[in-house]
C-alpha cells in the first residue's frame, strides 16, 4: 500500500492566498465574512478513481490545522479537510489519515483538543466506508526535525489561551485520543495511527509505503 | 533507567538524560490496548549496523512482535526519502510493453530498498507463539456467554476441547496420586475414590492411573447428570483396559445420589471425591452448590474433596475493544450486566503494585498488575454449617435469606470491597473487571508439596504453566470511568443467591485525595446478573 496527498502545492498555495488577502482586507474593513475555501479542480488534484484507489492511503494536507490558535487558520483548515475527506470517499479510498493535532513545540490545549475532535467526529460521517486514521504520538516527546509536520503561515504567534497548569506529560496524548474517540462514540472506523515517539509527514508526493 | 526503545538519533541525548515518570511498559500497554491501524516508521526510528544497514532497536522489535500478533495487526508506514523501488529505466523500452516486448526484457527483481527489506527480514524470523497464543489466536476479545453445565448439558465437543488441555489433567492425576498415598497411610485399605461430574470420564481414567501408579487400590465411582455423557461412561467401562468394567457408572445429578454402598449393599462412605466444576471465576459455575450437596456422603473425618479449595480474582482494566464491542452491539438492557468470558488481549491493567518486574528483554521495566482475591471457598465445608443449611432449608422461625427464599444457600454468598491503587502517571479509563481463578487442588497432609491451578497471570506460569482450559472472564461497565493519576479504583462486588439461582453485582468507583481526604470522584450503576443468574 501507499500513501497520497489529496491535493497539490497549488491548493496550499491558494488557500494561503485567500489567507493572505483576508488580513490585507480585514484591516481595512473589519466586518468582511471569513474566506471560503474553493472547491477543488484538476488544478488542485491530481488523484482521481483508478484501480490503483484500493492500494491507496490517503493523506489528508497535513498543513491543515484545524485547531490553531490562529481562528482563520482554523477556519479555512476545516473547510480544506471536509474537501479533502468527501473527495477521498467519492475516489473510493478506504483508509484516510486525519492531520496531526500534535504539531511543532505546544501541547495541544483542552479547548484545541475539543475542537479537533468535533472535527474527526465530523469526517466520520463524510464517508460512510471511510476509516478514519488519526495520528498520535506515543508521548509528549519533542519531534524530530523530520516529523514536524508544515503549517499555513500564522499571523505571529497567538498565544493559546489554554490553562497553563493543564497537566503535560507522557499521557496527554493517549488523554486527547480518548476524548477525541469518546466524542466518537468509539466508532469502529475510528483508529490510531501512532508513531513510536513522534510521527511523521511529508507535504510532497507519495513517499509512504505501507505493507 | 535509560529505555533504548526512545532512540531519536537527533535525541539520543535526551532519551539518556531525561528518566522517565512511567515505566515505558505501561505506556506502552496503554497504547496497545488502542484500535492502531498504522504504526508510523520514520526514518529517525532506525538505527545504522555495523554494516551501515538500517535496523530497529531490540524494543523497537519486541514492540513490532507484539503488535504483530495482534489479530487485526496494524500498517507499518514507512517514510522518508526514497524508499519506492524504482525499475531499471535502461532496460525497458516503452512504459507499456507488449507481451512480446514485455518477454524480451531481463527478469529482474526490483532492488529491495533496505528499510523494507529489513522489515520483510523480521516478519520472517518471528519467534513461534506460546501453546495458549496458539490455542486462543482466533478468540482475542471475543466475547462469549459462560458455560451453565448445571443447567444444560454439555456437547461431546465441549468435553473434547477441555480434553485437550496439556495440564490439567496431568494435575489433577498427581493430586489424587497425594490423597491416596496420605489416605492409604492412615484407612490401609481400598480408597473410595467419587468423580462427581464425571463428563466423558478423562478424571476417572486419570484417577485409575494414579491408583495404578501408587500402587494403591481404589473403589471407583463415577458420577454424571448429563444422560448423554453417560452414554460414552458406559462405553468407556466396557472398552478402556483400564477401567475394565470395575468403575460403578452412576447416572444422576450429585445433589441426589443415594451414594456408595460397600460389599455387604450397605450404605458407605467416599473417602475423595473428585470434581472439575470451576468456571473462569472459580464458582461461577455453581461448584460450591453442586459439592454442598454431595458432601453428606464424605466420610466426616477424613474425607477429602479434590479440589480443596479455590479463590476468585480481580482487577480494573482498560478495555476499548471489549467496549465498542459491546456499545456497538444492538441494544439489549441485559448486555451490560453479564459477565464474558474472553481471552483478554488488547487491554491494559490500571492498578499496579510496588514489586517491580525483571526487566524485559528489551530492556523495559514495569510493576506486577494489582490483581486482588474477591473471595474463597473451602471444602469439604464444617459440619455445623451444612447442618445450619439444613435446618433453615425447613423454613422454621429463623430469618430467611437476604435476597429471598429460605436462605440455605446463603453460606455460598459472598461479597468483597477491593481498594485498587493507580499509580502517578497511569490515569486511563476503566472500561471494567478482568477477572480469573486458581484453585488448591490438593496439599498434602504434611504440607510439602501442593498441586494448583491458576488462571491469575500473576501466578499461573508458576502454578500452571500452559494450560488452556480457561479463559479469563470479565465485568463490563455500561459507562467508562476516567481513572486519575495516584486515585484508586474502589470495586465491590457480591455473589448473592435466593436457594434457586446464583448471580453476581458489581460496582466501580473512583476515589482521589484532595486536600488529604479521599473523595469519590466518579462512580458506575450497581450492574446485576441476576437476569442470567445460573440456576441451580
Amino acid at each position: 500500500m501507499i500513501t497520497t496527498p489529496i491535493t497539490s502545492d497549488a491548493f496550499r498555495e491558494t488557500v494561503q492566498q485567500l489567507v493572505d488577502e483576508y488580513r490585507k482586507q480585514h484591516a481595512s474593513n473589519p466586518m468582511a465574512p471569513a474566506p471560503v475555501v474553493p472547491s477543488l479542480g484538476p488544478a488542485f488534484t491530481t488523484l482521481h478513481p483508478s484501480d490503483a484507489v484500493p492500494s491507496m492511503i490517503a493523506l489528508v494536507s497535513p498543513w491543515a490545522d484545524v485547531a490553531s490558535p490562529d481562528p482563520l487558520i482554523a477556519h479555512v483548515s476545516q473547510q480544506v479537510v471536509t474537501l479533502e475527506v468527501a473527495y477521498a470517499a467519492f475516489c473510493g479510498l478506504s483508509t484516510v489519515i486525519l492531520p496531526p493535532l500534535f504539531r511543532k513545540g505546544h501541547t495541544p490545549t483542552s479547548s484545541a483538543v475539543a475542537i479537533y475532535s468535533d472535527m474527526v467526529s465530523r469526517t466520520l460521517g463524510i464517508g460512510p466506508y471511510l476509516q478514519i486514521v488519526v495520528p498520535f504520538p506515543m508521548d509528549n516527546q519533542k519531534l524530530a526535525t523530520e516529523e514536524v509536520p508544515p503549517a499555513l503561515q500564522a499571523e505571529d504567534e497567538i498565544d493559546s489561551p489554554g490553562r497553563k497548569t493543564d497537566i503535560d506529560d507522557a499521557l496527554t496524548p493517549w488523554d486527547s485520543w480518548n476524548h477525541v474517540r469518546v466524542t466518537c462514540d468509539y466508532a469502529a472506523k475510528l483508529a490510531v495511527g501512532r508513531s513510536h515517539n513522534s510521527h511523521s509527514f511529508h507535504d510532497r508526493s507519495p513517499v509512504g509505503t505501507a505493507y | 533507567m535509560t529505555v533504548p526503545q526512545l532512540v531519536l538519533l537527533t535525541d539520543v541525548h535526551q532519551a539518556l538524560v531525561i528518566p522517565r515518570l512511567l515505566p515505558d511498559d505501561h505506556l506502552q500497554s496503554r497504547w496497545y490496548s488502542e484500535p492502531l491501524r498504522i504504526l508510523f516508521l520514520p526514518t529517525s526510528s532506525f538505527a545504522t549496523n555495523s554494516n551501515s544497514h538500517p535496523v530497529l532497536s531490540k524494543a523497537h522489535q519486541a514492540m513490532l512482535t507484539k503488535y504483530m500478533r495482534l489479530q487485526q495487526a496494524p500498517w507499518l508506514l514507512l517514510s522518508g526519502p526514497s524508499e519506492l523501488p524504482q525499475p531499471n529505466s535502461d532496460a525497458v523500452g516503452s512504459a507499456d510493453p507488449t507481451p512480446a516486448e514485455a518477454a524480451a526484457l531481463p527478469a529482474q527483481p526490483y532492488p529491495q530498498v533496505a528499510r523494507l527489506a529489513y522489515l520483510r527480514y523480521l516478519q520472517r524470523t518471528q519467534p513461534s507463539l506460546p501453546p495458549l497464543a496458539r490455542f486462543a489466536h482466533g478468540y482475542q476479545d471475543f466475547l462469549q456467554s459462560p458455560l451453565q453445565p448445571l443447567t444444560d448439558n454439555l456437547e461431546s465437543i465441549t468435553y473434547e476441547v477441555f480434553e485437550k488441555d496439556p495440564i490439567k489433567y496431568a494435575w489433577y492425576e498427581q493430586a489424587v496420586a497425594l490423597a491416596l498415598k496420605d489416605l492409604y497411610e492412615e484407612l490401609k485399605r481400598p480408597i473410595v475414590v467419587a468423580v462427581v461430574g464425571a463428563g466423558r470420564g478423562p478424571l476417572m481414567t486419570r484417577s485409575l492411573m494414579a491408583s495404578s501408579a501408587t500402587e494403591i487400590p481404589i473403589v471407583p465411582y463415577a458420577v454424571e447428570k448429563n444422560q448423554n455423557a453417560y452414554v460414552l461412561l458406559q462405553r468407556q467401562n466396557a472398552t478402556n483396559p483400564l477401567w475394565a468394567g470395575n468403575v460403578q457408572v452412576v447416572k444422576t445429578d450429585m445433589r441426589t445420589w443415594i451414594g456408595p454402598l460397600d460389599a455387604e449393599g450397605n450404605p458407605a462412605k467416599v473417602d475423595i471425591l473428585v470434581s472439575e466444576l470451576l468456571g473462569s471465576f472459580a464458582d461461577n459455575e455453581l461448584s460450591p452448590e453442586c459439592l454442598d450437596g454431595v458432601q453428606h456422603h464424605l466420610d466426616p473425618s477424613h474425607g477429602v474433596s479434590i479440589p480443596q479449595s479455590y479463590t476468585a480474582w480481580t482487577s480494573p482494566i482498560s478495555s476499548p475493544r471489549i467496549y465498542a464491542d459491546l456499545f456497538h452491539r444492538p441494544a439489549d438492557p441485559d448486555k451490560w450486566s453479564l459477565p464474558y468470558v474472553t481471552m483478554l488481549h488488547q487491554f491494559s491493567f490500571l492498578s499496579h503494585t510496588e514489586e517491580i518486574l525483571p526487566p524485559t528483554s528489551a530492556g523495559l521495566i514495569s510493576f506486577s498488575s494489582s490483581i486482588q482475591q474477591c473471595w474463597e471457598f473451602l471444602h469439604p465445608l464444617p459440619p455445623s454449617v451444612i447442618a445450619q443449611s439444613a435446618l433453615r432449608k425447613q423454613g422454621g422461625a429463623i430469618a430467611p435469606g437476604l435476597c429471598g427464599g429460605d436462605g440455605w444457600n446463603e453460606h455460598n454468598s459472598r461479597s468483597c470491597n477491593l481498594v485498587f491503587p493507580i499509580k502517578p502517571n497511569n490515569r486511563g479509563v476503566c472500561h471494567g473487571l478482568a477477572a480469573y481463578f486458581e484453585t488448591v487442588l490438593y496439599r498434602s497432609r504434611d504440607g510439602s508439596q501442593v498441586v494448583e491451578l491458576s488462571t491469575n497471570p500473576n501466578t499461573m506460569d508458576e502454578k500452571s504453566k500452559d494450560m488452556i482450559s480457561w479463559f479469563p472472564i470479565f465485568f463490563p461497565l455500561k459507562t467508562p470511568l476516567l481513572v486519575p493519576d495516584n486515585g484508586e479504583v474502589r470495586v465491590d462486588m457480591h455473589r448473592k443467591t435466593d436457594d434457586r439461582k446464583v448471580w453476581y453485582t458489581w460496582q466501580v468507583s473512583t476515589w482521589v485525595e484532595i486536600g488529604g481526604k479521599w473523595q469519590r470522584t466518579a462512580m458506575s450503576e450497581v450492574h446485576c446478573s441476576a437476569q442470567n443468574g445460573c440456576l441451580m
